[in-house]
């Protein structure tokens, strides 16, 4: 089974020391060793993200960073583990889990295109990627399937236009936070109050810059009934 | 026949089970009761009964009612064709395109596509692909799941589309092939033999669009590689250069067969990339032995692949072909063109080319150097050992 590691910081608060990225990359490489690594990558900065939506028609693009919200997301893993409680087990080994939050979230229906959204080297030149984010307004639902359709045919036409790299719905009933108290890491189990704003899914895509990714988002049909947020995804390893 | 019911119910898991169902009645029934005059339509409508019962009694008949359930409920049996044994090649046709629709996930277009036109069980697939049987039945039934709510319509597409789609199948065809070929050594008899499926649905593609050349193209240049499959190892799993292959040992008829089809494909006004590696696999398989073959004819086809599809991986090939054609010095000129663009530094075949093309000029040193470079990168046990081999015998020197 496959989950992602979303790597979350508390705005403003901080327990614990800093994790240095040199750290986090021996976790990925402890995984990639074990043969558990299928993709992730650390995101560049929400101050140079953006956030899309659609309302009535009209496109509202916003730039971060994102003062209404109190968390942001730094990176994500995806991890091979035979289950929920393996998957956390691991998580409680990311050092990120001592100064900030590791949230454990099944993806159901991983969909990859093409392989290379990955903390492993690849040969060929790494394209630029987004990460887009999706969250959920409470309460939203889709009783006819018509959303869930509308989605699929926005697949298949990036597939087409051949910016799909890969994307999967985030489980929402399984999810899992792992952080530290007392220098121990606790997992706790979601719904989570602290945040009203469900990932519910995402995407990655290839596109030659910020402006086209986010033209991208715009087109993304869940724009219309919740939010976007755009990442440019930091390219490692051979560039 | 499951692509019929299929058709009628949109649903590939309840059509599934329902023909299942209407075999297991037939088997009772028929010996007792006699054959009935048109076995097949009956299957067909008993299994649409048995799946409507089925959706009933699960609650699901309503939903899909405003799109299907007129189909399902209407009395009126689809006219079938003479109830002899060759499926209808229309089903099929639609069958291969719903199953590698762009909207399912390439692993599920795989698994479905082995599932409802090779037949292979859920084991047998899971195996093959060395994933756990319980794994690949979750994502059978996801991607008919996906089928159902998204409607993903059961047709051939239309045709500004269908080439495009028709790529997208034989993309399909082509990963189970090389899933199957990259297989040697100890776990080949294990896992089932995916060339031999992959060549299968070659086949059908060819006997179904026989219009299509890149569907020859494709079929052509699986036959060829396949005849040579059993030469490209040692028995304990160590690499056999072409050169080196025991060519009296490849499959002739296959080969034949595989250059009767190339040449069709590569008539058509403009040979697709299937077509143009097949003609490349072709002068291989045509020279009797290794000395004869016509380095500058594969020189030529790399070119225009390139220009057709574009990629630093067939301007190495290209630079390969160079060198057998016209001497190292041309082909390693090629190869530092490739080094300074930068696109291949991670990948091992490039290294391991330069250090060929030095080692064959006399510049050991440096082919050392270049070998190095490649063991850092290479993946595979036998191709390491291959160049460890190699950088032993220039360190030598």
């Amino acid at each position: 089974m496959e989950f992602m590691f979303l790597i979350v910081d508390r705005k403003g608060a901080r327990t614990g020391e800093p994790v240095t990225m040199a750290e986090m990359g021996r976790y990925a490489g402890e995984l990639a060793q074990q043969g558990r690594i299928r993709g992730g990558a650390p995101l560049h900065p929400e101050a140079v993200g953006a956030r899309i939506e659609v309302r009535d028609g009209r496109t509202i693009v916003t730039d971060g960073p994102f003062a209404e919200s109190r968390e942001v997301i730094a990176g994500s893993f995806i991890v091979e583990a035979r289950d929920r409680a393996e998957a956390i087990e691991i998580a409680k080994r990311c050092p990120h889990a001592r100064a900030g939050i590791v949230e454990v979230r099944a993806l159901p229906d991983r969909d990859v295109a093409k392989p290379g959204f990955t903390t492993a080297a690849r040969f060929e030149k790494q394209p630029t990627q987004f990460m887009f984010l999706l969250r959920a307004e409470p309460g939203e639902s889709d009783p006819d399937g018509s959303k869930y359709r509308e989605m699929i045919a926005y697949d298949v036409t990036l597939k087409r236009e051949g910016s799909y790299v890969e994307s999967s719905q985030l489980a929402r009933d399984s999810a899992a936070r792992v952080e530290a108290a007392d220098g121990k890491p606790v997992v706790s189990d979601g719904p989570f109050a602290e945040t009203k704003e469900v990932a519910a899914g995402y995407y990655v895509v290839e596109a030659a810059d910020r402006a086209r990714a986010v033209g991208i988002a715009t087109r993304c049909p869940h724009a219309r009934w919740g939010s976007i947020e755009v990442r440019e995804v930091m390219k490692i390893g051979p560039t | 026949m499951l692509a019929t019911v299929i058709g009628l119910l949109g649903d590939f898991q309840v059509a599934e089970e329902a023909v299942q169902d209407a075999f297991a009645v037939a088997l009772e029934r028929w010996p007792r009761e006699g054959w009935p005059s048109h076995p097949r339509a009956w299957i067909v409508s008993t299994a649409r009964h048995k799946a409507i019962d089925a959706l009933r009694r699960a609650g699901r008949l309503e939903a899909i009612r405003g799109e299907l359930g007129h189909m399902a409920e209407s009395s009126v049996v689809p006219e079938l064709p003479d109830p002899s044994d060759t499926a209808i090649p229309d089903e099929r046709l639609r069958l291969i395109f719903t199953c590698c629709h762009p909207a399912l996930a390439a692993e599920a277009q795989v698994a479905l596509a082995l599932r409802t036109l090779c037949g292979l069980t859920t084991d047998e697939i899971a195996r093959a692909f060395l994933v756990a049987p319980a794994t690949l039945a979750q994502r059978l039934v996801r991607a008919k799941r996906k089928i159902a709510a998204a409607r993903i319509p059961y047709e051939v597409p239309a045709p500004e589309l269908l080439p495009e789609r028709l790529e997208a199948v034989m993309a399909v065809v082509y990963l189970v092939f090389n899933e199957g070929y990259a297989a040697t050594g100890g776990d080949a008899w294990v896992r089932t033999d995916l060339c031999r499926e992959a060549i299968r649905l070659g086949r059908l593609l060819v006997e179904l669009m026989p219009e299509r050349s890149e569907a020859k193209g494709l079929l052509a240049l699986m036959l060829l590689h396949d005849a040579r499959r059993g030469t490209r190892t040692t028995p304990s799993g160590d690499l056999v250069l072409l050169e080196d292959q025991d060519r009296a040992r490849w499959d002739r008829a296959q080969i034949e067969e595989g250059r009767a089809l190339t040449a069709a494909a590569c008539a058509a006004p403009a040979p697709g990339p299937y077509a143009l590696q097949a003609a490349i696999a072709a002068e291989h398989a045509r020279a009797a032995r290794a000395t004869d073959t016509d380095w500058r004819a594969i020189e030529r086809l790399y070119a225009e692949l390139a220009r057709k599809r574009p990629s630093p991986v067939v301007e190495l090939n290209r630079a390969v072909a160079l060198a057998m054609a016209e001497g190292p010095a041309a082909g390693l000129a090629r190869v530092a063109e490739l080094r300074r663009a930068g696109q291949l530094d991670g990948y091992h075949l490039l290294w391991a080319t330069e250090a060929d093309l030095l080692r064959r000029l006399g510049r050991f040193d440096e082919a050392a150097q270049a070998y190095r470079r490649a063991l850092e990168l290479v993946g595979s046990e036998p191709e390491r050992r291959y160049l460890e081999r190699r950088l032993h015998e220039v360190a030598a020197r």
